[in-house]
């Protein structure tokens, strides 16, 4: 219990610093603003520790005690601009639909431990190190100290949880546990209401629909895991929200620059998301307000500079060469329509994922034809994360149907927020086209051209 | 019509549901009732429940061996790999070194776990120094980690 008091207080303190000192338009609803602190809070957190430990300040209790007064000095200093302007409402049934499962996961969480192989040896270790070593470059990480698989795989979670074993001082893997299950509820909540903003009337079904998905409760990779994939589900699915929703304008982009570079942090896979969200969105929006694009590239880049500088530190040892992997490219092409094939067969079963990635299809269909503006970014996250994701499975030396049993539905993960965006933005038509048909006009949201951003 | 346009939305909604929930119910129903089963019964005898039995011979050597010392883990065979670094993570922060089989210990040289030829592997370094205590890893033989008495 203390450690889940602990993980709650910790992040959405320091979620709400990083909301207010970057004037970030948060969700109006309580469950939705906790939820998006809750978010803003581990990227701010994770981010910060990775760059002072980066720079050989010791990750203490000190140095965690030092960051939570140091929000909380934040929080109590801009309290007057702890905006929540994003006035959304969700139909009651629609609330029930999305509680019902997220208190069943809570309630599951606290009774079953992490049980995911990657979690429990490559993931979890690496907290304990930083908890017990105080460093993100000690013995742990230097191969002196136990076995460290995967040691150049990115800290920002580890480094999170690290925070909370040491605030409660217990390096159990239970003290992280409500750490892994908070980021996927968090995410639901607070893409619920930043979706709901542009797409009032579909937001909330959509994304009850989502919580119900069988790969949220997959033993490997799923939100009672802790092998991060719901945390790149969660940081990406509020950049992509963010930057799509131009009714956030500014803010909209403030937040991408808060979440892209922590999901550059977060997993390998997090630097391919980054990029082919923002370059998703300069294409959406046809390469205009380029100084917004930049705004957001720039902490991306800082952020890959940081991890490249880390990653001089440590020795590599059961990492991935992307460099040999990339060139081996040209000689692996003719296993792309396989690896494509292995996705999408993965997408397609229903035990997994019931009927969401064919409905998600079909969305994105209505959405291109019906030329709804919003959906371009998100379409467009998906179709290139498919396709990196395809060619990924192209250059390992693994088989990929093997590869894909144990990777595909993890990787899917991520981009189910677009997906739900999408999703609502159809819905959202279709609903539009019901209450204005043909002939009768539709009315347009309206713009703050005082505070306009990316989207 | 509006009566045309109200069902049209019950039938979005319903549809929207029906490609999740229907197959979300009988997980979380199933992770519910294991949870439920295993509500009376401590943390660590819910992992040798879900982990397996292995499990409580990890912790018992992880109260046996002194904080911070060395530990070898010896691998009598490829199948003892998996429990060999599931109980190595039980054991942090000590430092665990992997050897297969008795060979391999003898000369050093630690284990590999994965082998891909576009990866970086094991990890570099010189060869561990002999630890303060060796541990015969076996998953077909009770207790799967014996303490061994090295001369």
């Amino acid at each position: 219990m203390m450690a889940l008091l602990v993980t709650l207080l910790l992040f959405v303190v320091a979620g709400a610093a990083a909301a207010s000192a970057l004037r970030l338009t948060v969700p109006g609803t309580i469950p939705g603003r906790i939820g998006y602190w809750f978010l803003a809070g581990i990227s701010a957190t994770g981010t910060t520790l990775y760059f002072l430990g980066t720079m050989g300040v010791p990750v203490t209790a000190l140095t965690v005690g030092a960051l939570a007064l140091v929000a909380l000095g934040v929080v109590m200093a801009r309290r007057a601009h702890l905006r929540h302007e994003l006035r959304v409402r969700h139909h009651w049934a629609a609330n029930v639909m999305l509680y019902v499962p997220l208190t069943a996961l809570l309630a599951t969480a606290a009774l079953l431990p992490i049980r995911d192989y990657d979690g429990r040896v490559t993931w979890l270790p690496k907290a304990r190190a930083i908890a017990h070593d105080a460093a993100i470059d000690g013995p742990f990480f230097q191969g002196q100290a136990g076995l460290n698989l995967h040691n150049e795989y990115p800290l920002l979670m580890p480094l999170n949880a690290a925070a909370v074993m040491i605030a409660v001082r217990c390096s159990e893997p239970e003290a992280a546990r409500w750490l892994y299950v908070l980021v996927a509820i968090a995410a639901l909540l607070a893409a619920r209401d930043l979706i709901a903003v542009s797409q009032p009337q579909s937001a909330g079904w959509v994304v009850a629909a989502a919580a119900w998905l069988p790969m949220l409760l997959s033993i490997e990779g799923g939100a009672l895991a802790a092998y991060n994939d719901v945390t790149v589900l969660a940081l990406v699915g509020v950049s992509v929200v963010s930057l799509g929703t131009r009714e956030l304008g500014g803010a909209g982009v403030r937040a991408a620059a808060l979440f892209l570079p922590a999901l550059v942090l977060c997993k390998n896979e997090g630097v391919v998301l980054a990029l082919s969200i923002l370059l998703s969105f300069a294409i959406a929006l046809r390469f205009r307000d380029i100084r917004g694009w930049m705004s957001v590239l720039v902490p991306v880049i800082a952020a890959v500079a940081l991890l490249l500088v880390w990653r001089g530190r440590v020795p590599a040892a059961y990492d991935e060469q992307y460099d040999v992997l990339i060139r081996t490219l040209p000689d692996v092409v003719y296993r792309l329509p396989t690896a494509l094939k292995a996705l999408v067969s993965h997408g397609v079963d229903v035990a997994t994922w019931g009927w969401f990635w064919p409905v998600s299809l079909l969305a994105a269909l209505v959405a291109v034809g019906r030329r709804r503006r919003y959906a371009g970014g998100p379409i467009l996250v998906m179709l290139f994360t498919a396709c990196a994701y395809s060619i990924t499975f192209a250059v390992t030396s693994w088989n990929i149907p093997e590869l894909a049993q144990v990777a595909a539905s993890r990787l899917l993960l991520h981009i189910v927020i677009p997906a739900c965006f999408v999703a609502a933005i159809a819905g959202e038509s279709v609903c539009t086209r019901l209450a204005c048909p043909e002939g009768v006009p539709v009315p347009e949201l309206t713009e703050r051209p005082s505070d306009k951003g990316l989207s | 019509m509006v009566r045309t346009r109200s069902v049209l939305k019950i039938t979005l909604i319903v549809a929207c549901l029906a490609m999740s929930v229907p197959y979300g119910i009988p997980v979380y129903v199933d992770r519910l009732r294991l949870a439920w089963a295993l509500r009376q019964l401590s943390m660590d005898e819910r992992k040798v429940v879900l982990f397996a039995p292995w499990y409580q011979e990890a912790v018992a050597l992880d109260h046996e061996l002194p904080a911070g010392s060395t530990v070898d883990f010896v691998m009598a065979k490829p199948a003892a790999r998996d429990i060999a670094v599931l109980g190595g993570a039980v054991l942090q922060p000590r430092d665990v070194r992997f050897f297969d089989g008795w060979e391999a210990w003898r000369l050093r040289r630690r284990a590999a776990f994965l082998r891909d030829d576009l990866a970086v592997n094991a990890a570099s370094g010189p060869p561990p120094t002999p630890a303060a205590t060796v541990v015969l890893v076996d998953a077909e033989v009770i207790p799967r980690f014996r303490v061994i008495r090295v001369p």
